[in-house]
């Protein structure tokens, strides 16, 4: 394998990836960061009007209203999210009779198309025709019927669970990596020692498992920041945008409304939350780590 | 030792080829290549069609044309197009017409991105707004010589062929637009309420009327909130609230959308509301939906126009159907006969098709064909649907439906554009916001005519 360990190689196998992601990622931002300094509509030549997209962003209401239905997606999941697929992924750890394949079917609704996800769940949480409700009508408690979706108020309650339910498995596998990294050695020497299963879980388990929980997190962040299709098929960002998140609505004021150096600053922006978030997230948790 | 190495190396060289090879997969022409995330775009090659039936090219010069349609399944949403397309490519067989269909919400978004990289097709369908866009920056061929030359004006019915303000001709009007009620008679009759187009209901009548049908649990008007722009009924009311009369000064800025005739008709789209006349889950569900719903018997009427009627008539009840443009209004802006009556959307042929003339003489001879005498038959009495162009077969061997329909277009009611074929294109999604805002009470009617006036200034 001398010929593969070579610098001069190893670049050059290195070369089609990298202009790739050059080509389609960083270009892509450029060009987006471009057009967010102009008042581009899609056709013609876009005019530079300065820093005035990126102040019309905070007294923009649907973009508060959009940040807002975010936000609420992004706390309300990280709190059911991460100890559910920790959970999860416990149980997979678990040695039993057909476990291989429980993981590959625990694997599924993440490789569901996210449109084809949104379409189920639209026939789950419609408030009239959907499964649960029709649920509730048949256990005689139509009175537990709520505007699940559609609504003023529910719709980002309801994204989240949909959310969970589409990536709870894509994180129990990088739980499940991380548990798998534990040696069984400490367990036994805890076991030794009159450890019983919780406080190996909270005292061995989840202190040598913070650097998955930080990767966790930070993905969880970015995925939640780009919530696109499930919105988009369970309600379109309305009614009257009241269910947009920031680039649903984004995706409307570019394409729907030809606004495209408004969406590309609101783009630019989602770009920068997210690499705020993340990265401070991380940078934050390693150094207490370290500590 | 030797060999390993050397099939590590081949097993490399092909994964990286295919690699390559998926990539410019990705970047091939039709639907795909615009990265739009089209949901529903369906790729239809006539020309393998019909295989029994297709004859060999009689000369070596094959002319391909691409036509965009603004629906996902052209087949069953434009059979007349569909046929059209099917029996031309049958008598020129040195024509062969791709045709690419995609949802009208994402067609439009497709069309500006093709623009942009050059990917624009021979023929689309157009929104007239868009096509007034696409004009101004040269991706557009003119029409108007061979429109005139061929004779192509005398096929359309007075009214609707629209001229450009420099008299030119861009965009060729599509298929009949009469924006309407689909009312289910059955219904109609089994609570005893009388034909609102028999009985020229008013608005109060339409409202009172229809909650008969509330008070016994019957959607009184089946629409998909989903689709925005579900909402050509109302359009047509808006024109009887003076939007045709208006429009010239409003797009000017001489006149304001924050109008007391604007105020009253955004204030009966909150009446609509109020009385329940939508579904309880009208944000969940699509104009297809709600049809498909209205097409299985739920719902007394449907809100829905002529170019459904293939579909419409797939319903049990379908000799029981009428159809109705909707109430009058006594405060309204002057005829009350007034209504959405024109050719929807456009036809356009390309610049880039323009520049080679075989491709521009095989789609001006489709055009002419499909507006023809031949053509509007297909659309009549094969197809079941209308055209904006003059029928001169007999019309009462037509389905009873059809003809119901069809006495819709051609009755005495003045026909406009759709009013948001008049505005400024990216300007109907606001309005569309704005009437479902008022109808969902998340606006007031104030609020609603300021987000429109806000937008133009913007």
């Amino acid at each position: 394998m001398r010929w593969l360990s070579t610098i001069r190689n190893k670049l050059i196998l290195h070369i089609p990836s990298f202009l790739f992601f050059t080509f389609y990622s960083v270009l892509s931002v450029i060009m987006a960061i471009y057009y967010s300094f102009t008042d581009f509509k899609g056709l013609g030549t876009p005019e530079f009007i300065g820093f005035r997209n990126y102040s019309r962003i905070f007294s923009d209401a649907i973009f508060l209203t959009a940040f807002n239905n975010t936000l609420i997606i992004l706390v309300l999941s990280s709190v059911i999210l991460l100890p559910l697929s920790f959970a999860w992924a416990y149980i997979l750890d678990i040695p039993f009779k057909g476990n291989g394949l429980v993981k590959v079917m625990s694997f599924t609704p993440y490789v569901i198309a996210p449109i084809i996800v949104g379409t189920i769940w639209l026939f789950i949480l419609d408030p009239e025709i959907g499964l649960l409700s029709s649920f509730f009508r048949a256990i005689g408690k139509p009175g537990w019927i709520h505007q699940w979706i559609g609504g003023d108020k529910l719709t980002p309650y309801s994204v989240t669970i949909v959310w969970v339910w589409q990536t709870m498995c894509f994180h129990s596998t990088i739980m499940l990596a991380g548990l798998k990294s534990i040696s069984h050695d400490i367990y036994e020497a805890a076991s030794v020692d009159g450890a019983g299963r919780i406080k190996t879980i909270f005292f061995i388990t989840l202190p040598l498992m913070k650097e998955t929980f930080i990767t966790n997190i930070a993905l969880q962040i970015t995925g939640g920041l780009k919530i696109f299709e499930v919105v988009n098929e369970l309600t379109g960002g309305g009614p009257n945008h009241k269910s947009e998140t920031l680039i649903t609505y984004m995706y409307s004021i570019t394409f729907s409304r030809y606004k495209y150096g408004y969406g590309m600053s609101l783009s630019v922006l989602v770009l920068i939350i997210s690499a705020v978030f993340s990265i401070g997230y991380i940078k934050n948790a390693r150094q207490k780590l370290s500590d | 030792m030797k060999n390993i190495m050397l099939y590590k190396r081949i097993f490399a060289f092909f994964l990286a080829l295919i690699l390559v090879l998926s990539l410019a997969a990705c970047t091939s022409s039709g639907a795909s290549s615009s990265g739009i995330p089209s949901s529903e775009s369906s790729t239809t090659d006539s020309s393998e069609e019909d295989e029994e039936s297709a004859v060999e090219p009689v000369s070596d010069e094959v002319v391909t044309l691409t036509l965009w349609e603004y629906v996902a399944d052209i087949e069953r949403t434009a059979p007349g197009v569909y046929l059209c397309v099917k029996q031309f490519m049958e008598d020129h067989p040195n024509v062969i017409i791709d045709m690419v269909g995609t949802a009208s919400e994402e067609h439009n978004k497709k069309v500006l991105l093709a623009s942009q990289s050059g990917d624009l097709p021979d023929m689309t369908t157009l929104e007239w707004s868009m096509m007034r866009e696409l004009k101004a920056e040269g991706f557009l061929a003119d029409l108007t010589d061979e429109v005139y030359n061929r004779g192509i004006d005398d096929f359309f019915v007075p009214g609707v062929l629209q001229l450009e303000e420099d008299n030119t001709i861009y965009g060729l009007p599509y298929e009949a637009c009469v924006c309407c009620y689909f009312y289910n008679k059955e219904i109609f009759d089994q609570y005893n309420v009388g034909y609102p187009d028999v009985e020229e209901w008013n608005w109060d009548e339409f409202i009172n009327n229809c909650q008969v049908f509330v008070e016994n649990g019957v959607t009184p008007v089946m629409c998909g909130g989903l689709s925005p722009w579900n909402i050509g009924i109302q359009q047509s009311f808006l024109v009887r609230y003076g939007f045709p009369d208006y429009i010239e000064k409003i797009n000017s800025g001489e006149m304001s959308w924050v109008n007391d005739d604007f105020l009253h008709f955004f204030e009966k789209m909150q009446e609509y509301g109020e009385k329940n006349m939508m579904p309880s889950n009208v944000t969940t569900m699509d104009y297809f939906q709600a049809l498909d719903q209205w097409i299985g018997g739920t719902g007394a009427m449907v809100s829905s126009g002529v170019w459904a009627v293939n579909q419409v008539a797939e319903a049990e009840f379908a000799d029981q159907i009428g159809v109705w443009h909707g109430p009058v209004f006594e405060d309204g802006v002057g005829d009350k006969h007034r209504t959405v009556k024109s050719g929807t959307i456009c036809y356009g042929v390309t610049a880039k098709c323009a520049e080679d003339t075989a491709k521009f003489n095989a789609a001006m001879d489709f055009f002419e064909f499909f507006y023809g005498e031949e053509g509007t038959r297909i659309h009549y009495e094969e197809g079941n649907t209308l055209t904006v162009t003059k029928y001169s077969g007999d019309k009462s061997k037509l389905s009873p439906l059809l003809q119901n329909v069809g006495a819709l277009v051609d009755d005495d009611w003045t026909g406009y554009l759709l009013c948001t074929d008049m505005m400024p294109a990216g300007t109907a999604d606001v309005f569309y916001d704005a009437v479902w805002g008022v109808m969902l009470g998340n606006y007031t009617p104030q609020q609603a005519a300021e987000q429109m006036q806000a937008e133009y200034d913007s």
